[in-house]
């Protein structure tokens, strides 16, 4: 059962986005102001990483929302499932920079 | 400007988006878009970056197709459940009266199964705690079998591992200060060893303790180590028993308590090994010739039957092999006797069936507890049809909402074991301070309970659930109240039916079992049994001679008699009046009527009857006369007999009739003659109600004992309090010898009381069942019924709107819950009329069906139909229709 979520092959666009929520952005447009990707990835990439609950959302209280005469925002964050992801990955890419910087010392 | 583009794109894409997920879609992108102008307003080019932004909900619409098709794992039956499981108990915890009613209903219901179980479990099917692998073990009695048999029977059958041997007795035990009466009993040093019973301190039996000379040594039991010796050591102390002086070497585990009859009461407290046996049996009395109630055996050896062989065969091959060893034993008339039996079945198939008739009527409670839950998670649903739909339109599919619903019920049950266990705990605890039958809670009966709240769970909320989940999104959706037409009643409408029927079947069977449990408990025939005191005296207890427990019994009447307050005082065995159940054969005298050939004996219950016994007794006498001082002479040649006898045997005439009469295994030439000079009213033995018509048997009683009596109880008639006497009493007898433990003292109603206590728990327990039985079905018929007028409200006020009276409306609602409980009463009374005809098939002194009691549980029960009907429907006929037809 769910074998697709147990190596779930992140691209780059999710790690990013999943970085940024790591981060404390929790809207899409924050997500994209920061990682600088379109909001035409964004939204997919958090559709997908919901999907794969990597990342959770949930709604704003609408009572807030309505004391400020809007609607009610929806916000995302980290599953304990995508912060696992997110520290593996960034130690992949780590390994990965390292190979980096040892050729060009070369 | 760039806010007002955007939004009208995110509403021209709204179409866009899948259906279910379409307000969510647009809510979130209309914040964002406010978002987004809000952060980029001081920045250059703001008003792009918005609609740049606002651009990108395209791709998502678009994706939104693509990825919740291939997300949250559809198709994974049990995907998500921990998000039901979740959801389930926050709204349970909002659901407070929801959930403490359903709670509340099963609770009552597994507590009446459980509570059962663990009665059947600690009382029915006996196990000897302590004992290894009691399946491999098997019992042989042998008639007149001594220690040596057991060495026979292990060299006759290669599949006994050993065979070891035990004989119960009854032993005075003493320390330096106190005496006490202990069970115990003699045993082969293998004992332990063979049953895989472990001493908890010192060491067991080894074989040199069954020489004669090492034999003076005992295993005690925890509990009376702790009598004796408080929490000090009790290895290595030492005790009298009998009078002879005995080291303790071990202590047997707490649990342990011997195999000569399970259950607390008959717990051995004290093991000797069998060398003991000349010094603490009566001297010069085979041990085989112990006065015990007849049909118990006094040898029992216990074998262990090795893994390899099967028991059944192994059955066989000890029962032909006791008979061919004891062939020659039993002089040529008697019978030889022997049996074998597996030790862990003791109970027959007539249990089973009692215990399947007890059962019964639990499950009924259980069933009635279910239909009250069932019907409550039916109502839940009925009104949460909305909240189904609007799940079925987000694309939940229909296992989903049904699973949903059992994960509710699962935990409803879970919660409903929660309750039950620790209650029914408590009770049993309780309980088992005035009856230690054993009860508990143990591991299986909260597995029992565990497993019949699920099952009655699961298959009483999976109806409501496949029910529930069956409106489609569209009928709660577009209509506003689905479920107020009659045809969708219907179910509800049964399970009304059904509770009539199961509380009606309860309530009379309860009501037609009550009956025959309090006749157990019925007359004795003796004058005021509460002022009859019974006080019993074992002298074999300390290994007296005959002519020693003579010259005692004979003081000790004397002493009592001036003890102030005290009317009569007797002498007799225990069951010579009555035989608390033991059946004649505990106390009898073998006869021979006039005329009868030496073979045509009789077993007679009766025997010495010793002191002023009728009247401490309490029964009157008929004809002719009671024992003078010049009828004890030492062979008796005056007898009296109870009515019964005078009336089965001599047609009424019994004075003056010359019988003879013998001490049981005594032969006829043996036997003496005795003249009947008195009649007396027969004593009435409950016991004996249950197998016929007639609560008496015939009965004779003898100026002096026919053989050596060292165990005899003294019944003592009060002229006021009797129970304040114990200690005058005490007293006395010590004053006569001290070493003498005095047993324990009752009046005759308490031991009538202690007697049947079982039976009358039984009663209890059914009447209890029946009380609550009717609560739960009273107040389940009362929720179902209000609830199903309450769903009609509106129909109601459709009609009162066209011009329905009130009253018609009121008719029309009666109408419908009396229709249904007269189904249901049918119903009831035929199951509850099977259930009579089976009861009265497996279980004796159960009266005929009683139908003026079946009729009066029924009026009760259309009672609450009729009140239940009568307060909704008044209700809903007195507001204002335009009010309901309003409401939502």
């Amino acid at each position: 059962m769910r074998t697709y979520m147990a190596d779930p092959a992140l691209s780059y666009t999710g790690l990013f986005v999943l970085q940024a929520l790591a981060r404390g952005y929790r809207f899409g447009f924050d997500i994209m102001d920061v990682t600088g990707l379109p909001s035409g990835t964004i939204y997919p990439a958090l559709r997908r990483l919901e999907a794969l609950e990597l990342v959770r959302s949930d709604w704003e209280n609408e009572e807030r929302a309505h004391k400020k005469g809007r609607p009610r925002r929806r916000y995302y964050e980290l599953t304990a499932a995508g912060k696992r992801h997110l520290a593996e990955a960034e130690a992949r890419y780590r390994a990965v920079g390292q190979l980096f910087t040892g050729r060009s010392r070369a | 400007m760039s806010v007002k583009i955007s939004r009208a794109l995110i509403y021209a894409l709204r179409r866009l988006a899948p259906r279910a997920l379409r307000d969510r879609w647009t809510e979130e992108w209309q914040a964002e878009i406010e978002h987004a102008a809000e952060a980029t307003s001081r920045q250059p080019r703001s008003a792009l970056r918005v609609l740049r932004f606002a651009a990108g909900a395209l791709a998502d619409v678009v994706s939104l197709h693509r990825v919740p098709r291939t997300a949250v794992g559809r198709g994974a039956p049990l995907h998500g459940i921990r998000e039901d499981f979740r959801y389930a108990s926050r709204s349970l915890a909002a659901a407070k009266g929801f959930t403490t009613t359903v709670v509340a209903s099963l609770s009552i219901g597994v507590a009446a199964m459980a509570g059962a179980y663990s009665f059947i479990n600690a009382g029915m099917f006996p196990r000897f705690p302590g004992v290894a692998d009691q399946e491999r073990l098997v019992e042989i009695y042998i008639d007149r079998s001594t220690f040596e048999d057991a060495g026979a029977l292990r060299n006759a059958i290669p599949a006994f591992t050993d065979v070891s041997t035990t004989l119960p007795l009854s032993l005075a035990v003493s320390d330096r200060e106190q005496t006490v009466a202990a069970r115990g009993a003699l045993v082969s040093t293998n004992y332990f060893d063979v049953l895989g019973a472990r001493v908890a301190a010192g060491r067991g039996f080894l074989p040199s303790d069954g020489l004669a000379a090492n034999a003076a040594v005992a295993v005690i039991g925890h509990q009376l180590a702790r009598r004796l010796f408080g929490t000090g050591a009790a290895v290595g102390q030492s005790i009298t028993v009998a009078g002879q002086p005995v080291q303790v070497i071990g202590v047997a585990e707490p649990v342990f308590q011997g195999t000569n009859r399970s259950g607390p009461r008959w717990a051995r407290e004290i093991w000797l090994p069998a060398a003991m046996a000349p010094l603490v049996a009566v001297p010069g009395q085979d041990l085989n010739e112990r006065t015990l109630p007849a049909g118990q055996f006094q040898l029992t050896h216990v074998a262990r039957v090795s893994r390899s062989s099967s028991i059944d065969a192994v059955l066989t091959q000890a029962s032909a092999a006791s008979a061919s060893m004891t062939r020659d034993r039993v002089p040529a008339p008697r019978r030889v006797y022997t049996r074998v039996q597996p030790s862990s079945d003791r109970y027959d198939a007539e249990m089973a069936r009692q215990i399947a008739a007890v059962m019964l009527l639990p499950f009924l409670v259980l069933l009635i507890g279910c239909i009250n839950a069932a019907n409550l998670i039916l109502a839940r649903g009925t009104a949460r049809v909305r909240d189904v739909a609007v799940r079925l339109a987000l694309g939940a599919g229909r296992w989903r909402i049904v699973r949903y619903l059992l994960v509710e019920g699962v935990l409803l049950a879970l919660l409903a074991v929660a309750v039950t266990v620790p209650l029914l705990m408590w009770v049993l605890s309780a309980l088992d301070a005035f009856v230690p039958l054993g009860a508990h809670v143990d591991v299986g009966v909260i597995a029992f309970a565990t497993a019949a709240a699920l099952a009655s769970v699961l298959l009483f909320a999976l109806a409501p659930a496949v029910r529930v989940s069956a409106a489609g999104p569209g009928a709660a959706l577009g209509s506003s109240r689905a479920g107020d037409t009659p045809h969708r009643s219907r179910l509800r409408q049964a399970l009304v039916g059904v509770q009539v029927a199961l509380a009606l079947g309860l309530l009379a069977t309860g009501g037609q079992l009550l009956p025959a449990v309090a006749s157990l408990m019925a007359v004795t025939g003796a004058a005021d049994p509460s002022r009859l005191l019974m006080v019993p005296f074992d002298l074999a207890q300390l290994n007296a001679a005959p002519a020693e427990a003579e010259r005692f019994y004979g003081a000790l009447v004397e002493r009592v008699q001036r003890v102030s307050g005290v009317d009569h005082v007797g002498i007799a065995r225990t069951s010579a009046i009555w035989t608390f159940g033991h059946g004649k054969g505990s106390s009898p005298v073998i006869v021979w009527l006039p005329g009868a050939s030496p073979k045509e004996s009789k077993l007679i219950l009766g025997g010495y009857a010793g002191g002023d016994l009728i009247q401490a007794v309490g029964i009157a006498l008929r004809q002719g006369r009671l024992f003078a001082a010049a009828d004890r002479v030492a062979r008796p040649r005056v007898a009296i007999v109870n009515g019964t006898a005078a009336r089965e045997f001599f047609a009424g005439a019994a004075l003056g009739r010359v019988i003879k009469v013998g001490a049981r295994n005594r032969e006829y030439v043996e036997a003496h003659d005795v003249e009947i000079v008195g009649v007396i009213d027969p004593a009435l033995e409950p016991a004996y109600v249950r197998s016929s018509d007639d609560p008496t048997v015939p009965a004779i009683y003898l100026p002096a004992p026919l053989e050596p009596e060292p165990a005899l109880t003294l019944y003592v008639r009060a002229r006021g309090d009797a129970t304040s006497m114990a200690p005058a009493i005490r007293e006395a007898a010590a004053s006569v010898d001290p070493r003498v433990p005095v047993g324990e003292i009752t009046t005759l109603a308490a031991m009538q009381r202690e007697r049947f206590i079982e039976e009358r728990l039984v009663a209890q327990a059914l009447a209890l069942l029946g009380v609550l039985g009717l609560t739960l079905a009273c107040g389940g018929l009362y929720g179902m019924i209000a609830f199903l007028v309450a769903m009609r409200r509106r129909e109601i006020g459709v009609r009162m709107a066209l011009g329905a009276e009130p009253r018609r409306i009121l008719r029309l609602t009666l109408k419908q819950g009396m229709t249904t409980a007269l189904i249901g009463s049918g119903i009831g009374g035929a199951i509850a009329i099977a259930i009579s005809v089976v009861a009265r098939a497996n279980m004796y002194g159960v009266p005929p069906m009683d139908l003026i009691a079946l009729a009066g549980t029924a009026a009760i029960l259309f009672a609450a139909v009729l009140v239940a009907s009568f307060i909704p429907a008044r209700n809903a006929s007195r507001v204002d229709p335009l009010v309901v037809l309003r409401e939502e």
